[in-house]
């Protein structure tokens, strides 16, 4: 309390000095002229929190078909990094049962808590393996690489050169809503580090061991120095960095009492680094009426996904923190009484090649997802199960068990973006290739067999 | 970035030219891992290149930070010890920096699993970019490609051929292409891409290529290897490359792992059936080799991490012409290319035409220049005795998102081309350091800087014996300074080596004013503590010019 006394004061101090914390960006001023105006906005609130597996989770072992057809194929293209489970195959039960290790999400997805969407990746169109090989299908770029598919998910690019777009879906997002939900404080907050999901709107960047650090030694002289005259330095190094200076200082500001609530650590105990990760989530959550954000949304990263080797080892090891991790949240968020508003997913560069390449597996396109949360309609499979046969109608030409997605990352974020309460309209803004998805000939829609959110 | 009459400007502006204290600074900072006033002094006496050739002739260990590693411990913290003591104590600044440079595109890092172990090979990695930092890239790429540390990390390592079911492992193959040679779209001389008619970047290659490579690279095994698989042998020490098994004595001639059917690469490449591995390998790296997006794609991250964020595609292009071509032809030539990038008038001038030249610093670079300017003081007791403090070093890079030698992924910390904000985009104006930076980091920073100079004062020399714990700069030869030649003098050489005179007026009139009321030592030395912390906070500090 006394750190935030005395940070309280070093804002006075800088204000004694007719320094106001400079306006950070657009979508800050949008914000504060919003809120001068008094513009109408909802009263309630919102979380979104994305779970990103980086490196390419290899999630056709994250769940697995149940179906004796499709394990058969699943099977037999696995080789010796096949799951086997019992009671699989079985034509009644569930499509898609999780991963031994994973029994925290099984039981989540039992209790219906916990949806699963499967063959989700990044597209631009429907496409076949027939119209790959044609060279007639509408690709993203450079497919297969780690950093372009990122950027390709994050920026919900389709077809378009991720380079060439400046925002984020998730920093587009919280500018649309910045429209309608009126908040002093941005929606975005990164949970240690940078990600490209939320450029294009102002990220609050929180580290998972402290939340924001004190920086009250500074003398209002020293702030002077470095904010006063460099923020306006043609030297645009100079002035970035002056401002991020700027921002560091009122980020902690308006964070820290936040980021120090401990109610519900306790739930995290020994959940490893996404735990650590989610437990920071779980604190600004828990304050999000205090500090009247009534939109969060945040990243959240696990890394070391990327399993080309030892992936008997590796991976289980992984789906297991996983597991471990998001149940920790998910009972957090329950004792906090918000579960109804707060919705996890899981996003990953790519999925990987169901064949094998001695004990990994290499870059694939197309796997599975998970939503969790108690708006989420959960204990279902949503979109369609691949053809997990080498060479099948899902396979990419190339004949490794890349396989095609099914429903386009668009559609997968489309879904989250409405329930955060954008209307078509704005949707149709930050991802121009839904129509795509839409069949005016059976007049079907963009989000058919996908209400995982409701309507 | 330059207009064209800047441009020629700058080619006709002779570059033996009287350096400047503040221009041998900057040349330092983009050199070295921080200036000295020792170090100023070479400069100007030996000129930019009469300094470059004689960094270049230096003697230097083959196998120095290896043997350090043993010398600690082989865990992590020797390694980081290790590293740390070759950037702030080698005499070999150039090579070092330019090895530093190298393990940020060429990335091993300790910190996947994959290494987690393995200290003792990523320092042997590291001796090798040192090594080749003034040799040819060509043979770089070769060692890189046979070292255990790189077998591991991308799983070269007993990649096999494809035997039933099992295919080999593509992953050495798509970021040797993708991050170590070419990138994923083909570049002009002067690294922009090259647009196909509908505007689209052109591939460098397919899918299908990438499974050619993968198969190129098979049949590599562990140095030590009793056996296909082996993956815990006795290492031989120092450690040694990675080895063609079916030509080795294990093999028994029945079972071979290595592809040896024909391999088409890039057009016209075609690698002969029944080719060894090793002759796979030489052959696939030559075929890479002679793509043209190699010059410019090397070059320009080479002139990214030692000089610019943003050079001029004419500075690109003139790099990229000397690692086409030596003046002698041969391509690669590492020590033509690094002397051109450092006495280029790009970088000797570039910041005079340009309020956006240079680059932030690394935090790494941040921490040793004030290492190596303010007398980290060594300890002198524990087990460690003899040796920096480098507990804090550590500890701090690791809270600044930046361990050398542990890289988040094979991305490394940031990548090229990142933009910071919708605003740099716009301008065109990339800032990859900046990708580290977010506020929390500089807050951790601005802490940390906080810390370590407030600490020292709080002891003197004669008790140091009994402090193992403390970052300690020493500021004696600052209070020294201050009380033979004066305030103006001391505020003069703080802004001249902490930013190559980039504080504003303002900043230093401030600073002055402080020293000018310390009359004791003891208020000297807190006035002392104050004006640096004023400086270094100040983002003339942070950045390259």
């Amino acid at each position: 309390m006394n750190n935030n006394h005395s940070r309280r004061k070093f804002i006075k101090r800088l204000a004694a000095l007719g320094l106001s914390i400079p306006a950070i960006s657009t979508a800050k001023q949008l914000q504060l002229i919003n809120n001068t105006l008094g513009a109408a906005g909802i009263n309630d609130f919102k979380t979104l929190v994305c779970v990103f597996l980086r490196g390419g989770n290899d999630s056709f072992n994250m769940v697995i078909p149940t179906d004796p057809t499709a394990y058969a194929a699943y099977s037999q293209s696995r080789g010796t990094l096949a799951v086997s489970i019992d009671g699989i195959p079985n034509p009644n039960a569930s499509p898609l049962l999780f991963n031994p290790v994973m029994s925290e999400l099984q039981a989540l997805f039992n209790d219906n808590q916990l949806a699963v969407l499967a063959n989700a990746g990044t597209l631009e169109e429907p496409v076949t393996s027939a119209q790959i090989s044609a060279g007639t299908a509408q690709l993203p770029q450079d497919l297969f690489s780690h950093s372009h598919q990122q950027q390709c998910w994050e920026k919900a690019a389709g077809a378009r050169n991720p380079a060439n777009i400046p925002a984020g879906w998730g920093g587009s997002l919280a500018n649309e809503l910045l429209l309608d939900h009126p908040q002093n404080i941005s929606s975005l907050i990164s949970i240690d580090g940078y990600n490209d999901w939320q450029t294009g709107g102002e990220s609050l960047a929180v580290s998972s061991s402290g939340g924001v650090t004190n920086i009250n030694h500074i003398t209002s002289s020293q702030w002077h120095d470095m904010i006063g005259a460099s923020a306006q330095s043609p030297n645009i190094f100079e002035a970035t960095l002056a401002t991020r200076m700027s921002s560091t200082s009122s980020n902690s500001e308006a964070l820290f009492d936040e980021t120090q609530n401990t109610a519900y650590d306790s739930y995290f105990d020994n959940t490893g680094g996404l735990g650590n990760r989610l437990k920071m989530a779980a604190r600004l959550i828990a304050g999000r009426e205090n500090l009247n954000q009534h939109r969060q949304i945040f990243m959240v990263s696990m890394g070391g996904w990327d399993t080309h080797a030892e992936q008997n080892a590796v991976h289980p090891a992984l789906l297991g923190q996983l597991s471990t991790a998001l149940n920790a949240f998910n009972q957090a968020i329950v004792a906090m009484g918000k579960n109804d508003s707060v919705t996890t997913f899981t996003a990953s560069d790519f999925g990987r090649t169901l064949t094998i390449n001695g004990d990994g597996t290499d870059h694939g396109w197309g796997g599975h997802h998970l939503i969790m949360g108690g708006a989420v309609g959960g204990g279902q499979v949503y979109g369609a199960i691949p053809d997990f046969s080498i060479g099948g109608n899902d396979d990419f030409p190339d004949q490794s068990g890349r396989i095609i997605p099914t429903t386009a990352d668009a559609q997968y974020a489309a879904v989250l973006a409405r329930w955060m309460g954008l209307s078509q309209t704005q949707l149709d803004v930050i991802f121009p290739q839904l129509v795509n998805f839409d069949t005016a000939a059976t007049g079907s829609s963009w989000d058919d067999g996908l209400l995982f959110m409701g309507s | 970035m330059f207009s064209i009459s800047a441009q020629a400007e700058l080619v006709f502006k002779n570059d033996f030219e009287t350096i400047s204290q503040a221009d041998a600074v900057r040349f330092l900072t983009q050199t070295s891992f921080g200036a000295t006033q020792h170090d100023v002094d070479t400069v100007i006496l030996l000129s930019y290149k009469g300094w470059i050739d004689e960094q270049m002739a230096l003697d230097f260990d083959n196998h120095k930070i290896e043997q350090a590693v043993f010398n600690y411990n082989p865990d992590n913290y020797g390694l980081n010890a290790a590293w740390w003591d070759n950037a702030i104590t080698g005499n070999n600044q150039l090579r070092n920096r330019v090895a530093y440079a190298l393990s940020q595109i060429l990335v091993v890092s300790a910190e996947g699993y994959e290494l987690s172990n393995r200290s003792i090979e990523v320092a042997s990695y590291y001796d090798l970019l040192r090594r080749h930092a003034f040799g040819n890239y060509r043979d770089l790429l070769i060692e890189v490609s046979r070292h255990p540390a790189m077998g591991r990390y991308l799983s070269s390592k007993y990649n096999s051929k494809a035997i039933g079911n099992i295919r080999p492992d593509e992953n050495y193959a798509r970021e040797l292409l993708q991050l170590f040679t070419l990138g994923t779209h083909l570049l002009n001389p002067d690294g922009t891409v090259v647009l196909d008619a509908q505007d689209n970047p052109v591939k460098v290659y397919q899918q299908d290529q990438i499974k050619t490579f993968a198969r190129v690279f098979t049949g590599w095994s562990l140095p030590g290897a009793r056996y296909w698989l082996d993956n815990n042998p006795i290492h031989p020490s120092p450690v040694q490359l990675m080895f063609d098994f079916d030509s080795s004595v294990l093999s028994n001639g029945v079972d071979t792992y290595h592809d040896s059917d024909a391999k088409t690469l890039f057009t016209g490449d075609v690698l002969a059936a029944n080719q060894s591995a090793t002759e796979d390998l030489a052959d696939a790296i030559d075929a890479v080799f002679a793509h043209q997006n190699i010059a410019p794609f090397i070059s320009e991250q080479l002139i990214q991490r030692l000089v610019t964020s943003n050079p001029s595609r004419f500075y690109v292009s003139r790099i990229a012409q000397v690692f086409e071509d030596d003046g002698t032809g041969t391509k690669g030539n590492l020590s033509a290319v690094i002397k051109a990038i450092l006495t280029d008038n790009e970088a000797l001038f570039g910041g005079e035409y340009n309020d956006n030249f240079g680059k932030y610093k690394e935090p790494t670079l941040m921490q040793s220049q004030l290492m190596r300017l303010f007398h980290g003081i060594e300890v002198t007791s524990g087990i460690y005795s003899g040796h920096y403090d480098h507990g804090f070093l550590i500890k701090d890079a690791r809270a600044f998102s930046q361990s050398p030698l542990r890289a988040p992924s094979v991305f490394n910390f940031y990548r090229p081309d990142h933009y910071a904000s919708v605003a740099l985009r716009d301008l065109g104006i990339r800032a990859p350091e900046l990708q580290i930076y977010s506020e929390d980091v500089i807050a951790k920073i601005l802490q940390s800087l906080e810390d370590n100079i407030q600490r020292f004062n709080t002891f003197t020399v004669d008790q140091l014996p009994w402090i193992t714990a403390y970052p300690l700069f020493d500021f004696y030869p600052e209070l020294e300074r201050l009380n033979t030649e004066g305030v103006d003098a001391l505020v003069d050489y703080l802004d001249l080596l902490l930013t190559a005179n980039h504080l504003p007026p303002a900043v230093k009139q401030n600073m002055r004013e402080k020293l000018g009321m310390a009359f004791t030592d003891e208020t000297k030395k807190q006035a002392i503590r104050n004006v640096i912390k004023i400086a270094v906070f100040h983002p003339s500090f942070w950045i390259q010019y």
